[in-house]
């Protein structure tokens, strides 16, 4: 099994009682903020006009009609209950802890500034969503900023609402962080057909712009994605919101160690880096259906890496290939429908992340510069549980069986499934 | 018009079938062949070889192709070895057939030491030490010289130095079901008890076989033996030790290496060093076997106690009256066993002779073509002096 980098070491290693000690803060924080949130409540149906100052029903202070501003909180607290690992040292680590503030100006302007106090998201920097979008009209938006790629369903989902406590495999690996870029969207044909389409300034994380010759080659990292919604907040009916899309990433990647790398629910590497060098493309297909009480929701993901001249010979190899998708099941057996007041859901997914190359015919071999390279997967089922205790509070409990597959059986690797029980204590404003 | 066409294929097909026979046919025999200088070809991403020799303390691997006299093994790992042998110029090389498939092997072998030889002038000490010890009767690597190619430009002389593994335990002990530890060097340890906890045990004693067995079927053995070593009355030392440690075998090492006056061996400078040791599954009790003797020959007149004394193993073996005359009696052996027929004249003669111009044109060696000779000079003055020099120690000693 290869060893977790420093950023892994340390996330099952925070000292407890720190960890309990701002828990309990942040309950501290519920219960005081619960009370006026909940008078708040009452007086709703009253209120018709909105006027300057704290407006507890959706916690922003806005300044006439024209200003909203709204202060963003997150702890995420993660406590592991048990693993196949053997004993645990310590049970508690953070998942998230950040601060921001987004808002809108004069019905034309929204914007997000966000900061993280630790790296819970791959990133290199502390500052997570930093952008300015301006709308000319539902159909033309545009933003420019640090934000998320357009690509991927569940990694465009905010951690606060994710359904299990970690997104799937195939997603932390495939899919891009944020970078630094512009992007126009908008709906249109009623509102049926979304679009996003971007150019960014880095490469996953490389910056090519020292570089001419790559630039002249990749023009950043271009992305797009189109969603049709054929069905939208319906509000009867056995199928209230339906949509299918996808998603395109291109950019390119420069020579070295630079694959992607799937990773188990502790962040142990399980596969190793490959040599790339060339074009990187990302593909991408996603589906949702959500019923009165259930929602079902897919994706299928691909990401090639050209392998240009990383023969052992300086020749080219054949393209590495990663794959992966996920299918998620979601029942609320509490609660009304939507995202807020007090709910509960259980849920399930089944994930699959495999390695492997375009070339799958040859000897298979496990080193960087394998033209076959041996095919690896990881097959993951996910149970959860979320309980939405509070508009801000939310408790989720998921229960992972993670195996790995060596079809070809030439790695040295354990293939026993393994247990990890996890659950969360959440705070979001 | 058919008919030539058919006479080349059918020809190509007989010189195909002739060459696949010759490849299959070949053995680690003919790679340890010691007759001739053996020729090996690496391929490695540029890239990849200078970021080994950039990194050359590093321990990462990278994936090569090795060829051997038409074999080519494909997508094999190899990394930078050694210890005060390192070298970013002339790296020496671990060669891991496994490294990169568990399927992996090479004439059966799953791994070769390729040793850059920059510890030695004469570039030939080590594989004469090793010859000796198993002309001694002492299960020892087998080790050829080998010019190295890497890229297609000549990388200097190597010599090539079968791993200590379960297919050397099968070669040599016929069993290698058993526990096999590679021995590090962390400090000075002259095989005292280093303690009751377990875990001081595997930084010294590398598990190189049964990896996956708890900490207690792998190390409680290796503490008991130390323990036994320490402990043991006189008058039990013998039998109790006995049962542990295979006295004949051991000290059959270590007048061979008392004889070739190494200086970084089981009764080495600076502590034990350079052995493996092997647990057999069954009661029988565990060898030490010889690893790296590339600091053999330090001097004619050598101590012959060298480290004794200090040793605890080695204290009380001297101190046991049956052990210390066996003792002596296997380093008369040795000098037989050098002497006769002038066998290590004649071999440190042959293999200078047979690695001189490879040697010669070696550009990344750290030596001059002078003093490579000057080493071989003193070599031979070496085997001709020593062995009146150890009969004197031992006639003084016994």
């Amino acid at each position: 099994m290869i060893r977790p980098t420093p950023s892994d070491i340390g996330r099952w290693r925070c000292a407890p009682h720190v960890a309990l000690r701002a828990l309990c803060a942040a309950a501290a924080v519920v219960l005081a903020l619960s009370v006026p949130a909940s008078a708040q409540q009452a007086g709703k149906q009253g209120k018709q006009k909105v006027e300057s100052g704290v407006q507890w029903d959706d916690g922003s202070i806005r300044f006439g009609e024209s200003v909203r501003i709204e202060p963003k909180v997150r702890v995420q607290a993660d406590m592991l209950l048990w693993n196949d690992e053997g004993p645990i040292e310590d049970r508690f680590s953070w998942g998230s802890r950040r601060i921001g503030v987004n808002g809108e100006l004069f019905n034309r302007v929204q914007f997000q500034v966000e900061r993280a106090f630790q790296n819970d998201d791959d990133d290199d920097t502390p500052w997570r969503d930093v952008y300015v979008d301006v709308r000319i009209n539902r159909a033309f938006q545009v933003r420019g900023g640090r934000f998320k790629l357009p690509f991927s369903l569940e990694r465009n989902t905010s951690r606060d609402d994710l359904d299990f406590i970690q997104r799937a495999t195939a997603v932390r690996a495939i899919s891009p962080a944020r970078d630094t870029g512009v992007m126009v969207h908008g709906r249109v044909a009623k509102r049926m057909v979304e679009y996003e389409a971007g150019v960014f300034q880095h490469a996953d994380g490389f910056d090519l712009t020292d570089d001419p010759n790559s630039w002249s080659a990749l023009g950043a990292a271009l992305t797009g994605r189109v969603i049709v919604s054929p069905i939208r907040d319906k509000a009867d009916g056995p199928t209230r919101d339906l949509h299918f899309g996808v998603a395109l990433v291109r950019n390119t990647m420069p020579e070295g160690l630079n694959s992607v790398v799937g990773r188990l629910f502790d962040n142990d590497r399980f596969s190793e880096r490959m040599n790339v060098n060339g074009q990187r493309t990302r593909l991408g297909a996603e589906g949702l259906w959500r019923g009165r009480r259930a929602t079902i929701k897919g994706e299928l993901l691909q990401l090639t890496d050209q392998r240009l001249q990383q023969a052992i010979t300086g020749g080219d190899l054949s393209d590495l290939v990663q794959r992966g998708g996920y299918l998620t099941g979601i029942v609320r057996v509490f609660g009304k429908p939507g995202r807020r007041g007090q709910a509960v859901d259980v849920a399930a997914r089944l994930d699959r992340f495999t390695l492997g190359s375009a070339n799958d015919t040859d000897e298979p071999f496990t080193n960087p510069r394998a033209d076959h390279v041996a095919p690896l997967a990881k097959n993951t089922l996910t149970f959860g549980g979320n309980w939405q205790v509070h508009r801000w509070v939310r408790v989720q409990g998921n229960l992972l069986r993670e195996t790995l597959v060596d079809s070809l059986g030439v790695r040295d690797i354990n293939t026993e499934p393994r247990w990890t029980a996890v659950m969360r204590f959440q705070f979001s404003l | 018009m058919f008919r030539p066409l058919l006479r080349r294929l059918v020809i190509g097909l007989v010189l195909q079938s002739a060459a696949a026979t010759s490849v299959q046919a070949q053995t680690t025999d003919d790679l340890f062949n010691e007759g001739a200088v053996q020729t090996l070809e690496i391929t490695i991403h540029s890239r990849d070889w200078d970021t080994l020799r950039a990194n050359f303390t590093s321990n990462d691997f990278y994936p090569a192709d090795v060829t051997w006299n038409g074999l080519r093994a494909r997508n094999v790992g190899i990394r930078s070895r050694g210890l005060g042998s390192r070298s970013g110029v002339k790296p020496g090389l671990e060669v891991n057939f496994a490294h990169y498939s568990s399927r992996g092997e090479f004439l059966g072998l799953k791994a070769l030491v390729l040793d850059n030889l920059t510890t030695d002038p004469s570039m030939i000490r080590e594989r004469v030490a090793m010859a000796f010890y198993r002309r001694m009767g002492i299960p020892a690597p087998r080790e050829v010289h080998a010019n190295l190619y890497v890229n297609g430009q000549y990388a200097g002389l190597y010599v090539i130095v079968e791993p200590v593994d379960t297919a050397f335990l099968q070669r040599y002990l016929g069993d290698n079901t058993g526990w096999l530890y590679e021995y590090h060097w962390l400090t000075t340890y002259v095989a005292t008890f280093l303690g009751e906890s377990l875990d001081l045990y595997p930084p010294f004693f590398e598990p190189r076989t049964h990896q996956t067995q708890s900490t207690f079927d792998l190390f409680d053995p290796v503490r008991e033996l130390f323990r036994t070593i320490n402990s043991a009355p006189v008058d039990s030392f013998r039998d109790s030790v006995g049962a542990r440690l295979d006295f004949e075998s051991t000290l059959r090492l270590i007048a061979g290496e008392a004889f070739m006056a190494e200086w970084d061996g089981i009764l080495g400078y600076a502590g034990m060093n350079n052995f493996y040791l092997y647990r057999p599954a069954t009661s029988a009790p565990a060898r030490i076997l010889p690893w790296d003797a590339d600091h053999t020959f330090q001097a004619p007149d050598y101590p012959l106690l060298a480290g004794a004394a200090e040793n605890v193993l080695m204290r009380r073996i001297l101190e046991d009256p049956v052990l210390r005359a066996r003792y002596f009696q296997l380093v008369l052996e040795a000098v037989n066993a050098a002497s006769s027929g002038d066998w290590l004249v004649n071999e440190i003669t042959k293999d200078y002779q047979q690695v001189r111009d490879s040697a010669l044109a070696d550009p990344f060696k750290p030596y001059t073509n002078e003093e490579f000779d000057a080493a071989f000079a003193y070599l031979l003055t070496f085997a001709r002096t020593r062995p009146a020099f150890v009969t004197s120690q031992v006639q003084q000693n016994k």
